[in-house]
């Protein structure tokens, strides 16, 4: 009994915010104290495919912004894992790795502002991306760290000896072997990016309109149904991630 | 065939191989005794070519070996754990160093089906890794080695991770399949029964320095094999049990 | 594959060097020897650092925020850990747990701000059901002077993350098998929580614990949605310090982001020497 009772009040906590975003999204003239929404419109819906309100721009934009930044971080973080391995001091580059970790996203944003601006790169895309990599990289680094063991060396040795050049090597054996957890640091790397408001905020001076940008800016304009609509839009892909992947999703430092 | 010539090797200042030689004639398994940390494993990577020697020469057929790269050397270097590729099916594994050289499909399959069936593997073919015992992945292991017919096979400590049982019938496996095959080879372990049985030549590794031997005799002759001392011990003990010494 | 050498230069010079650069420039800018004021040494902004209470105010802010937000969620993940042990192994539990891992801070502030403000559903629900009788009767919840909107946010965020930590550590642990052991060594089933499991987990998860409350000490997409103009956290403080168009404040907010990041800096050196340690205990 308790149990079926503590079941369905987390069921209700965590569904509740995609019920009350559903409804506002779809909601048209819901004023207090009306409980329910008086009427519904597909309006910011049909907006949406119809490209008008700049929602599937922020999508796209969003997508391509977080792919890049999970393949670049991704890859980047698997070859500078395994030198920072071979390294005479491994323990000093992993602690370098934790840096991000003591900066907030958007306080790094204002730190690297001025030499974003010096490198042409503010309010552009490129300069995002630059931002969201200096926090993406030393994750992907740590995360993927933990594949370069002895057992990693052993296998490459064994893989050469079996007639493998080092390509060969990386292709056949190493990239299989690590491959569940560059799934994992890819799904990581992009919610990372994909989630990220106060950097990107800060960076794209209001010029690249991710989706969280949308969210802030409708509901700065009190325009509660697109900001629903964004905001559904921004849990949609990483819910089908869970969906595909669960237990990619659990971060672990 | 294969020599070693004055071998030597330094790890930060610490010698682990120390002027080590030796010849080894087509067929041959010297079987090398020796603790752990004696510098086995730095001598069987040298010959493989994962790790570099700081002097010394090694020779195959008088070709110099030391500019090849592992993977122009044929030389397979076996672990304790046999590191069968988790991804791949038995089958695959064992297929794998004939895929590196892309040989004919038809082929690869006629000579893996065939090595499989030797080894006692034809039912498993299509399992993969983690379902099999751990006598059954030394064998796969072995296989994947075979396939591409090593010139010479470097194996370390091979079934030093696997029960009395099993390792014994992996000990007859290999002795026969070495003959059939011709396979040369180097076999480390730091058990003297084993050495006996596997080895057609002995030899015995302490501190980097490796010394061989002519004959079994001696092999059981010298005190640091333990042989002498071992073969004492159990004398003891049979007469302590049959005081009388008469058979009943 | 061998190591590229430039490899970890670059990555040094990219991951470290821009940083640094950055908290150098803020250094410079708060002395005002570089910025847009440039006009040459001067220690007049740090030495108003004791009559400006805003940046200790934040800073005080942040850290009753974080304390609060992360304090209650180890304690309702530890409840439901050690409590609640068959439910948390059933379906649709360990999945149901997983939700709020896609939620963005910025939506679930939006979210509750919808739910709880004045004119948000709750207030509509209970002004319907003739509980409150106007908007002002409905209690404050959100852009609150306490920070209850931001610290609940907060919780909803981490509480089931922490709750899967400990769920791994204690299937990790074997502390069934253990529980089972204490029992038959004469201990209670309370005993073996607060003297075996409750000290066990929260030894292993500190890592991260201490990882989420630097991470909600430097929140700022929730607080910029759910907290006031005042008092504010230390990153909504900072970043609009920085973005005002009043150049004269710019050497201010320098100082206080040159402090902040500064003082983070130290948490997680503090946090290293953790994590260290409970490398070296589990070999």
């Amino acid at each position: 009994m308790r149990s079926k009772l503590l079941t369905a009040f987390l069921i209700l906590l965590f569904a509740l915010p995609f019920a009350l975003l559903g409804l506002l999204a779809v909601g048209e003239g819901w004023r207090f104290p009306a409980a329910l929404p008086p009427a519904y419109s597909l309006e910011p819906l049909r907006g949406l495919v119809a490209g008008g309100n700049g929602l599937l721009a922020g999508l796209g934009k969003s997508l391509l912004l977080a792919s890049a930044v999970a393949v670049l971080a991704t890859v980047g973080g698997f070859v500078v894992a395994r030198a920072v391995v071979g390294a005479r001091r491994p323990g000093r580059w992993t602690a370098l790795s934790y840096l991000p970790y003591a900066l907030p996203p958007v306080l790094l944003a204002v730190l690297i502002q001025p030499f974003i601006i010096r490198m042409h790169l503010s309010g552009s895309v490129g300069g995002v991306l630059l931002g969201l990599l200096l926090l993406a990289l030393p994750f992907a680094t740590l995360l993927l760290g933990s594949f370069w063991s002895q057992q990693a060396t052993e296998y490459e040795q064994l893989a050469r000896t079996l007639g493998c050049t080092p390509g060969q090597a990386l292709r056949r054996v190493l990239l299989p072997l690590a491959a569940p957890l560059l799934r994992t640091t890819l799904v990581q790397t992009f919610l990372l990016a994909w989630f990220d408001f106060g950097l990107t905020n800060v960076l794209s001076v209001g010029k690249v309109r991710t989706l969280t940008v949308q969210v802030f800016t409708y509901v700065g304009e009190a325009n509660a149904p697109l900001a629903a609509v964004a905001s559904l839009l921004l849990v949609l892909p990483p819910l089908l991630l869970l969906l595909a992947n669960k237990s990619a999703l659990l971060r672990k430092p | 065939m294969l020599t070693v010539s004055h071998l030597s090797k330094q790890f930060n200042g610490q010698p682990v191989l120390r002027d080590i030689s030796l010849t080894l004639a087509q067929g041959e398994v010297l079987a090398v005794l020796g603790r752990s940390g004696c510098g086995k494993t730095t001598l069987l990577k040298i010959l493989a070519g994962i790790e570099t020697a700081d002097a010394g020469t090694l020779e195959l057929h008088g070709q110099d070996l030391l500019p090849a790269p592992p993977n122009e050397r044929q030389m397979v270097y076996l672990y304790q754990e046999p590191l069968l590729f988790p991804h791949l099916s038995v089958f695959e594994n064992v297929a794998f160093g004939l895929r590196i050289r892309k040989v004919k499909e038809a082929e690869i399959k006629q000579q893996v089906t065939e090595l499989l069936a030797e080894l006692e593997l034809s039912e498993h073919a299509r399992k993969s890794p983690h379902q099999l015992s751990g006598g059954q992945r030394q064998r796969v292991s072995f296989g994947r080695a075979l396939i591409i017919r090593p010139r010479l096979l470097l194996l370390d400590e091979p079934f030093g991770n696997l029960d009395a049982q099993t390792r014994a019938a992996m000990q007859e496996l290999f002795g026969r399949v070495s003959r059939q095959h011709h396979i040369t080879s180097i076999f480390v372990t730091h058990d003297s029964r084993e050495a006996l049985t596997v080895g057609s030549r002995l030899g015995y590794l302490e501190r980097g320095s490796l010394t061989s031997f002519a004959s079994v005799a001696d092999f059981v002759a010298d005190p640091r094999t333990n042989i002498a001392a071992e073969l004492s011990f159990w004398e003891n003990i049979r007469q302590t049990a049959n005081p009388t010494s008469t058979p009943a | 594959m061998k190591p590229l050498k430039p490899i970890l230069p670059l990555y040094a010079l990219l991951v470290l060097g821009l940083p640094l650069a950055g908290l150098g420039y803020a250094l410079l800018g708060s002395v005002v020897v570089v910025g847009p004021l440039a006009e040459g040494f001067t220690g007049r902004y740090w030495r108003a650092l004791g009559h400006e209470p805003g940046l200790g105010y934040a800073a005080l802010y942040s850290l009753w925020i974080a304390v609060a937000s992360v304090g209650l969620s180890v304690v309702l993940a530890l409840g439901l850990v050690l409590r609640a042990q068959p439910t948390l192994r059933r379906a649709p539990l360990p999945g149901l747990l997983y939700v709020p891992l896609v939620l963005p801070a910025l939506v679930v502030a939006f979210y509750l701000f919808q739910l709880l403000s004045r004119t948000g559903w709750l207030s509509r629900i209970s002004f319907q059901l003739g509980l409150t009788s106007s908007l002002e009767a409905f209690p404050e919840l959100v852009q609150d002077g306490a920070g209850l909107g931001i610290i609940l946010a907060h919780v909803l965020l981490i509480f089931p993350f922490l709750t899967l930590l400990f769920q791994a550590i204690y299937q990790e642990s074997r502390l069934a098998e253990l529980d089972q052991l204490t029992s038959t060594l004469g201990a209670s089933a309370g005993q073996f929580r607060r003297r075996v499991a409750a000290p066990l987990l929260l030894r292993r998860a500190a890592p991260t614990v201490l990882l989420s409350f630097i991470a909600t000490l430097g929140a700022y997409d929730i607080p910029l949605l759910l907290g006031r103009p005042y008092p504010q956290m230390l990153s909504v403080f900072i970043a609009t310090k920085l973005q005002r168009f009043d150049l004269r404040e710019l050497p201010a907010a320098y100082l206080a982001g040159f402090l902040v990041a500064s003082g983070l800096l130290v948490l997680i050196l503090v946090l290293l020497r953790l994590v260290n340690r409970s490398r070296v205990e589990t070999g």
